[in-house]
């Protein structure tokens, strides 16, 4: 028997799958061009320093080397790297190969164009360039003393400052039963895609084309950043993503690609740029590395009764035009008070300058920072009240009955159940019996320890001011035999699109999915929009395709209707057919393919089609969303997220307390995304996330010394996760669908990331409380480890 | 991340591959598995002038018992050390060790020469053969000669061998009757270099008494550091707490590890206490019989 | 006697076909068979040996093509991802990943397969921790991994299935 494939909440394998798996797929780095020539880029060994000569004699000389560039010689074909999104911060002035001055290791100098990518490395090691150090301003201390000024013209080192207060924050504490505060801190880390990012340039003189095939997550918004850095006509660029290994935010940005872009205009010549690993670590996009300071004030029933957090970010050189980095720090703003119930609320944001790379996207986007200080906080909170971690979360979560629930910091939560999220894993994990098996294996020396953190997700952010906003265009299409193409601007980096896309538009359709095609990549071909970030995925494209392919239905059954002489009222859509709402007589019914023959081949109102109707089988709509608000309200409250998919996850881990180190022994999920498209899938993405929040938590460290020289930029030593270090994940799933998506569909991508290294860091304090270990600075390392036991056991004997 | 321009020779025999080394001299790196050379030639961290290849130099590449040793060519696979019944049989130390060495794609490459020519202290195979004994066969145009074990390793990343010269081969003595040994590593994650690593091989008398012990610990000096006199304190002795006690003390005394981006000095120095103790204990437990599986 | 050289030619079989080709030494062998064989099913994520996306069996044996020169590959026998199976007749292990969601960018598939290749010839019938250990040379930064150990499990159970019915 055929099965047909088609529906929504179905796990249907993946039709992306099958080149994949056979080495079929075609990754920008696969593709190689008549002529191609390759690029190495000479990178700044220093942190800060103003550069005096650069000498590239050597280089030119060397047999196979076509060009050199230095900063300065690009002004004659680039401007300054434009803004990604700028929410109230200082925009610094900066370029795509540095000019005058440099700000962080790596930073590109010069590049070089060769016949191949060796040769265009010794020519790297031939180019002198000559540099006046400078201090480098490498913690948040070094930037707000200031040890020096990256942009001198600023007068300080902060990109982004805001307060926003809400109600009486001293009245509150001061009414308050309790009150506890804490500085709670998170390293620096990255994605680290499997592939790095690639770029290959083309451009011809002749039709001043520019062509542009890169690793990225955002086609469209890379041909914008490159239309205004390059100042060229924006429908003269055509920006192509072939398949995509991987991105988590860290492939949104045009910095690296303007080089490769700069150099094919100069030589005509098609260019290629693939980023080696080092490359990648020490110059792609970086994130976290903030410290926090959380005061919450609970009433004598341990509600809360305010909260005030200090959020001070170390955002490198520039979070806002070499990567849209910079508003994760607001976004936290917006979100500390996640699940809960907050009646005052005092936020405070500063976004300092530095010396290391820029500050971009990964997975989480500041919904993590709002997480992780918070997350933490309760469990801190909880047993200093004598009550556990998970009562005192249900004593303040927001109920089921008060969603849409207007958060008091701006946003607007859609659904949710988190009392329910957390009967549902609790009643998994067996809470009791858990406690019971810790005191028994304490006594032999073995300490387990079980860690909660609820979630919450903002997916699918419309942010102003940027190119990353609400604006997402889908088109669908029928083809003569009847089959659909789905065209958007949302890439393929491996969130299965291929097969969730489908899975809407035979939902509408009623046809198999193999007879429909997702396209994308191309931004010749598809609509204007946006890609997958903010995990918008669900909330935004989906949406987008399931009105527009509603829109088309409406077509053919209007046009089946005038061939069937029926009114369409009466017609439906089933197995590739319309026919006659509940027939099956054949006579009362019409096929897809007879429909695009009828209207391809025999088109017009002296034909087929019935007058009044556009014949083009073909649909467009551009989704945006109805909630989201923009002018700020007198606090400068705004609100960007659309869905708000919910979570309850718990860590259980085993210290050695010998050697400190920590094995994560399971994660149990509760989760709630609304209505699930493919639970296979979802599953899939929470378990990616979980992997991202272990590796930040555990293992991932971008570590700078005192000179703002990156210790680890290499996969030996920044460590990622294995299968060793990534326990086994159970996730329970219920659906709450959101109101304000026309499915009921949210944005999923994130959402295991975000309280991963909370549940985490929990349950190695609790695994650790009989010494009274306080969790500090991460990652968690073996070492630290040992140091707080150390300190704990120190405290214990005097009190 | 390509290497620099060099030249490749790839003899098929060791004398040619000898005549290349003494023309060559400074300039002359060898390359056998290359699992620790080409990552840094990537690099471009290091940047010889002349490849010699040894991967064709098939006599290298052996598992002999020999009554009362074990030979080993140079370049045999780390796999093939892992997965040999004779090594399994006689120097169960090694089968220990083995498989904590990078991953399984790594050790199908990388060769037991190799790794004891990189010495990095670290490394598996340099501490194992230094808890194992043995002699390090060293061939030159002009001759062979033997070193022990314990003259080899120099310093950091430096052993005795002259630019002119080449591992060809490694005997190491069986295990005795009533031997016990343990291997056991701390990293970060599994297969990365270890933190601290630490060997031991011991055997004990009818009444469970030490008779000889070589305790060696890995990642806190620059080469792997034998607990010597370990004999002294140790032969006669039953296992008991307070000998255990004594492990740890002594191997404070005389460890002087370094702080890198992985570890600090002071919790390397923790690391190796516990880890001597560990497998001296396991290695004792093993000899009684009481535990044959790895630990 | 032996004379010197940067240049040399090689003759490899990969995947069944017989190549000769003139090379640099210093070409990787990763090089070699993405830009003169144009096998780019062979990935290459970090270029020293930690990430495993470009593992190729040499000889049967699973190995890292970055940490090679391509004149090393001179008569040996080489089998990348494109050897293992096709779109239209699936490997075994290839149907396992399918169904179990083994992959999402599918950047390091490859490598994980080749990987698993090795692995359940060596061990047909291996236990969960077996199955991480396996895998813990080769980096996925999607999947969290559950769904690669899922799909090795499914594919020892397959394999073990045709080896009955075969």
């Amino acid at each position: 028997m055929v099965t047909v494939k088609k529906g929504l909440g179905v796990s249907l394998k993946r039709k992306e799958d099958i080149r994949l798996l056979t080495g079929n797929g075609q990754f920008t780095d696969d593709i190689e061009k008549p002529g191609m020539l390759h690029l190495a880029i000479v990178r700044s060994p220093h942190a800060h320093a103003r550069i005096v000569n650069i000498d590239a004699s050597k280089a030119k000389k060397l047999p196979g080397v076509v060009a050199v560039l230095t900063g300065e010689e690009a002004l004659q074909y680039s401007g300054p790297l434009v803004p990604t999104i700028n929410i109230f911060n200082k925009v610094p002035e900066v370029y795509a190969i540095a000019y005058k001055k440099v700000r962080y290791v790596g930073e590109p100098v010069a590049v070089i164009a060769a016949e191949d990518r060796y040769i265009a490395e010794d020519a790297v090691d031939l180019i002198e360039v000559e540099y006046e150090v400078l201090p480098a301003v490498v913690t948040i201390e070094d930037a707000l003393e200031p040890k020096a000024l990256l942009y001198e013209e600023w007068g300080d080192n902060k990109q982004l400052e805001s307060r926003t207060t809400i109600g009486d924050i001293d009245d509150a504490f001061a009414n308050s039963e309790y009150v506890f505060e804490e500085t709670i801190t998170h390293n620096r880390y990255t994605g680290t895609p499997m592939e790095s990012r690639v770029c290959i340039a083309e451009y011809n003189p002749g039709s001043k084309k520019m062509t542009v095939t890169c690793s990225t997550q955002a086609p469209s918004q890379v041909r914008t950043l490159i239309a205004q850095t390059l100042q060229m006509p924006e429908h003269n660029i055509r920006v192509i993503a072939p398949d995509v290994g991987g991105g988590y935010g860290t492939k949104l940005q045009a910095n690296a690609e303007i080089i490769a872009c700069i150099m094919a205009r100069m030589l005509g010549k098609p260019v290629k740029w693939t980023e080696d690993r080092v490359e990648n670590i020490l110059t792609g996009v970086h994130s976290r590395d903030y410290t926090c300071t959380v005061k919450i004030g609970f009433d004598k029933d341990f509600r809360i009764t305010g909260l005030q957090a200090k959020l001070i970010g170390n955002i490198g050189v520039d979070g806002t035009c070499h990567a849209p980095g910079t508003p994760a720090l607001s976004v936290a703003g917006a979100y500390f008070p996640g699940p809960y119930k907050v009646p005052v609320y005092d936020v405070e944001i500063i976004g300092v300058v530095s010396n290391k790379a820029p500050y971009g996207a990964h997975r989480g986007y500041g919904k993590d920072i709002a997480n992780y200080p918070i997350e933490r906080m309760m469990d801190i909170a909880a047993r200093k009240l004598g009550i556990s971690p998970e009562e005192l979360r249900r004593r303040n979560f927001i109920k089921k009955d008060e969603f849409p629930y207007q958060q008091i910091s701006g946003p607007l939560y859609d659904s949710g159940d988190f009392d329910k999220l957390m009967d549902l894993v609790m009643d998994k994990i067996d809470y009791q019996n858990f406690k019971k098996k810790q005191l028994e294996l304490r006594k032999q020396g073995k300490y387990i320890g079980l860690g909660i953190a609820a979630m919450l997700e903002p997916s699918g952010a419309a942010v102003f001011n940027g190119i990353f906003n609400g604006y997402q265009a889908a088109t669908v299409r029928m083809t003569p035999e009847g089959h659909f193409q789905v065209l958007t601007s949302h890439q393929n980096i491996g969130q299965g699109v291929e097969t969730t896309i489908p899975q809407v538009v035979s939902q509408v359709m009623d046809v198999d999915i193999d007879d429909i095609r997702f396209v994308y990549g191309d931004t010749d071909i598809t609509p204007y929009g946006l890609g997958p970030f903010s995990s918008r995925g669900a909330t935004y494209t989906v949406s987008a395709v399931y009105e527009a392919a509603k829109m088309l239905k409406e077509k053919l059954l209007k046009i089946a209707g005038y061939l069937l002489k029926e009114d369409p009222e009466n017609l439906e859509m089933a197995n590739g057919t319309v026919r006659v709402k509940g027939t099956t007589n054949p006579e009362a019914a019409i096929s897809l393919k007879e429909i695009g023959n009828k209207v391809y081949l025999w088109p017009g109102p002296y034909a087929t089609v019935p007058e009044g109707i556009d014949c083009n089988l073909e649909a467009t709509y551009t989704w945006t969303s109805k909630v989201v608000k923009w002018e700020p309200d007198e606090h400068g409250r705004v609100n960007l997220y659309t869905t708000h998919p919910t979570g309850v996850f718990v860590a259980l881990v085993e210290v050695d307390i010998k050697t400190g180190l920590v094995k994560v022994d399971k994660f149990v999920v509760s989760h709630d995304c609304g209505t699930i498209i493919n639970p296979m899938i979802a599953d899939g993405q929470i378990a990616g996330g979980i992997a991202h929040g272990i590796g930040g938590v555990l293992l991932e460290d971008l570590a700078y010394d005192s000179n703002g020289l990156m210790t680890n930029p290499d996969f030996q030593h920044y460590l990622c996760p294995t299968a060793m270090d990534v326990s086994d994940i159970e996730t329970i799933h219920m659906q709450s669908p959101s109101p304000f998506t026309p499915l009921g569909t949210k944005g999923m991508g994130e959402g295991g990331t975000i309280p991963s290294p909370a549940a985490v860091a929990n349950a190695v304090e609790d695994a650790l409380s009989p010494f009274g270990v306080i969790v500090k600075d991460l990652p968690i390392t073996p070492e630290r480890v040992l140091e707080w036991i150390k300190q704990g056991e120190m405290q214990n004997v005097k009190s | 991340m390509k290497p620099v321009k060099f030249d490749y020779y790839s003899p098929k025999t060791v004398d040619e591959a000898l005549t290349l080394l003494e023309e060559a001299g400074f300039d002359g790196k060898i390359i056998a598995g290359g699992q620790s050379l080409v990552p840094i030639m990537n690099m471009r961290l290091s940047s010889p002038e002349c490849l010699i290849d040894i991967n064709q130099l098939h006599d290298l590449q052996f598992i002999e018992f020999d009554s009362d040793k074990v030979k080993i060519g140079a370049l045999t696979r780390q796999a093939e050390v892992e997965r040999s019944d004779v090594v399994q049989k006689h120097l169960g130390l090694l089968s220990e060790a083995v498989p904590f060495i990078g991953h399984v794609q790594t050790r199908n490459r990388g060769t037991f020469g190799g790794s004891l020519v990189h010495a990095d202290p670290t490394a598996e195979i340099p501490l194992s053969l230094m808890a194992l004994g043995g002699t390090l066969h060293i061939a030159s145009k002009e001759e062979v000669r033997e070193v022990n074990v314990e003259d080899f390793f120099i310093t950091y990343l430096t052993t005795d061998i002259m630019p002119n010269e080449m591992l060809t081969e490694i005997h190491i003595p069986i295990e005795q009757e009533r031997n016990g040994y343990s291997f056991y590593e701390i990293s970060r994650r599994h297969g990365d270099f270890a933190l601290v690593a630490s060997a031991c091989q011991l055997t004990i008398d009818h009444l469970d008494r030490i008779t000889n012990v070589r305790l060696v610990l890995g990642g806190v000096e620059a080469t792997p550091l034998l607990i010597e006199g370990a004999n002294e304190w140790m032969n006669g002795e039953v296992l008991s707490d307070s000998l255990l006690q004594k492990v740890e003390d002594i191997v404070d005394e005389m460890v002087d590890p370094e702080s890198d981006i992985h570890a600090t000095a002071e919790y390397r120095r923790h690391l190796s206490k516990k880890l001597a103790v560990r497998t001296v204990k396991s290695a004792y437990e093993r000899a009684r019989g009481e535990a044959n599986e790895r630990s | 006697m032996i004379d010197k050289t940067t240049r040399k030619k090689i003759t490899v079989t990969v995947n069944g076909t017989v190549y000769e080709r003139e090379v640099n030494v210093r070409t990787l062998l990763s090089d070699f068979l993405r830009r003169e064989l144009g096998l780019t099913g062979t990935h290459v994520g970090c270029e020293q040996g930690v990430c495993g996306a470009c593992t190729i069996l040499v000889d049967g044996q699973a190995v890292r093509s970055c940490l090679l020169l391509a004149v090393q590959a001179d008569n040996r026998s080489i089998t990348t991802i494109e050897g293992i199976g096709t779109p239209d007749h699936l490997h075994p292990i290839q149907e396992a990943f399918w169904e179990n969601h083994g992959l999402q960018c599918g950047f390091c598939t490859p490598g994980f397969v080749i990987s698993v290749y090795e692995f359940l010839k060596e061990n047909p019938d291996p236990s969960d921790e077996e199955i991480r250990e396996a895998l813990s040379g080769n980096l996925c930064r999607c999947t969290g991994y559950q769904g690669i150990i899922k799909s090795v499990k499914a594919a020892a159970e397959k394999l073990k299935q045709s080896e009955l019915a075969g």
